[in-house]
């Protein structure tokens, strides 16, 4: 099966390139499993990045064939050769496939990402434990289990016309909080999330949608945001 | 907006076609209140939605804090220009008798301007779409993947803006032709009969395809938006029927262009 990987070293090269290395392909083989037969058998110097293997770290998320993608999930069977592979998009490249993620984790820890709700210098002393409605849950649980890969970053155009743009995995992180029964009413997180990079910076485009890997709707999210999923 | 503007559509592109619609027929329209109400209520409508559109889809690149008090400016002061331009045509609009010259008609270089706009206009997009399906064809003859083409969701939001900025261009020039109706009716006669040039003919059939479109995508988004969970994963479905309906209402249109032309 025919790969063709986007290479670029930005300390020598001027700009990206697409090289064809053809893979002996056995059943059941990842397109991770793809880039490492290269790396064992044809090209040493070829750079991605890999942790879990199992879908759960997002270490891997790239583009296949166009479309976001976690190479450790994507069989082969699934996609159409010639396999082509690029870093995500929107994000500066170090090597090969492995992009600086410093912009995604910026914009995601200005929504305030952190869970607040047990910390006592924000919620004063506990009083007594928190009452959770189940229904209150039911969205906020399908949404909460964003594993940070950046593919809905890459897909989404909006990031990449405007720089501002917080993105659908920082905002969709914002609409877990802020849906939150326990969580204090933060002021930054709302500032965050109407400001000019926040929700209202979203054109509906849905590539998010289609591009998670586990599944999430983070164009939803910013829609109960702007619906007002903050005010309590 | 959606009534105003698919409204004037209807009447203009699939009762007549715009080529036939001299100073005469704006003058007969214009003679009772009521359409001049209508005409004004568009143009207000569709001035400030596009205005604040196009403001927007510029604010996303322009970034530094004195290029957006520029821009702020511009936009601003673009709409009032364009607005005072329109109202002032409406409300003189009904002293036009068509064919006759009136107080503007010695400046023939304006239609001239007009036209020579949209045909520059007309050749540009021409040649984009042109480059648009070279590329398209080298792709997929060398096999590269689409990129976020490959996304549905992308084709509905790059049509929809091409169509809002392509249709907000035509409202301006348009706000200038109609605003030679009580000035100088006979070269507004002169510029609508230069709008049946064969060469501009798929420009007609772009525009109404494009008013099609953005407005019934842009009920789609607010549909899905109000809708939210119940419609959580429709995006490409309700994007497909947007299509079609676009398609299956332009073709009366194209219908009544090609056997209005003389
Ligand atoms: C007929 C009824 C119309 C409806 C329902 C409608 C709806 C919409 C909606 C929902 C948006 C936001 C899209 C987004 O966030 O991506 C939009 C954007 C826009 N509209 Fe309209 N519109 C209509 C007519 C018009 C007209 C007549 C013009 C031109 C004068 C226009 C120009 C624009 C522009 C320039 C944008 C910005 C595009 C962008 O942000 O990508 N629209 N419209």
């Amino acid at each position: 099966m025919i790969f063709r990987v986007k290479r670029f070293d930005p300390t020598c090269d001027r700009r990206p390139s697409w090289r064809a290395y053809t893979v002996d392909v056995r059943p059941k083989m990842s397109v991770l499993d793809g880039l490492f037969w290269i790396l064992e058998h044809a090209d040493s110097t070829l750079s991605f990045r890999y942790s879990c293997r199992a879908g759960m770290c997002g270490s891997c998320a790239m583009v296949v064939n166009g479309r976001e993608a976690l190479a450790c999930r994507l069989r082969l069977a699934h996609v159409a050769a010639p396999v082509h592979v690029e870093p995500l998009r929107s994000l500066p490249v170090i090597k090969d496939l492995v992009v600086d993620m410093t912009p995604f984790f910026e914009k995601y820890r200005a929504v305030d990402p952190f869970y607040r709700a047990e910390d006592p210098a924000v919620t004063g002393p506990a009083a007594a434990p928190a009452v959770v409605r189940p229904e209150s849950r039911e969205l906020v649980d399908l949404q909460l289990g964003c594993i940070s890969c950046g593919a809905c970053y890459s897909a989404c155009p909006v990031v990449a016309l405007n720089p501002e743009f917080l993105g659908p995995a920082a905002l969709n992180r914002a609409y877990v909080l802020s849906a939150d029964e326990r969580e204090p009413a933060a002021g930054d997180r709302a500032a965050a999330i109407l400001g000019d990079g926040g929700v209202h910076a979203c054109h509906a485009v849905g590539n998010c949608v289609a591009a998670c890997p586990v599944g999430i709707n983070p164009l939803l999210s910013i829609q109960l945001l702007r619906k007002g999923a903050t005010d309590r | 907006m959606v009534v105003f503007v698919l409204g004037h559509l209807f009447i203009m592109h699939y009762q007549h076609v715009p080529a036939s619609t001299g100073a005469a027929f704006v003058g007969r329209r214009w003679a009772g209140a009521a359409w001049r109400a209508f005409d004004w209520v568009l143009l207000a409508l569709a001035l400030s939605h596009g205005v604040a559109g196009a403001h927007a889809v510029l604010r996303e690149r322009v970034r530094g804090p004195r290029a957006r008090t520029v821009l702020d400016g511009a936009a601003v002061a673009g709409a009032t220009i364009f607005a005072a331009l329109g109202t002032l045509a409406v409300a003189a609009g009904s002293r036009a008798a068509g064919g006759s010259p009136g107080p503007l008609s010695v400046h023939a270089w304006i239609p001239a301007a007009l036209l020579g706009g949209l045909l520059a206009l007309a050749t540009l997009t021409y040649l984009a779409l042109l480059g648009v399906a070279a590329a398209a064809a080298a792709y997929v003859l060398r096999r590269f993947p689409a990129g976020r083409w490959s996304y549905p969701g992308q084709w509905a939001f790059a049509l929809n803006r091409i169509a809002g900025l392509g249709v907000l261009g035509f409202l301006l020039l348009h706000v200038a032709d109609v605003a030679m109706v009580p000035f100088a009716p006979d070269l507004y006669d002169r510029t609508v009969a230069g709008y049946a040039l064969p060469y501009l003919a798929p420009m007609e059939i772009l525009l109404v395809t494009a008013v099609v479109y953005h407005a019934l995508n842009g009920l789609r988004l607010m549909a899905l938006e109000a809708l939210d969970r119940r419609a959580a994963r429709a995006h490409v479905l309700s994007f497909a029927v947007v299509v079609v309906v676009t398609a299956l209402l332009v073709i009366p249109s194209v219908v009544v262009l090609l056997q209005g032309r003389p």
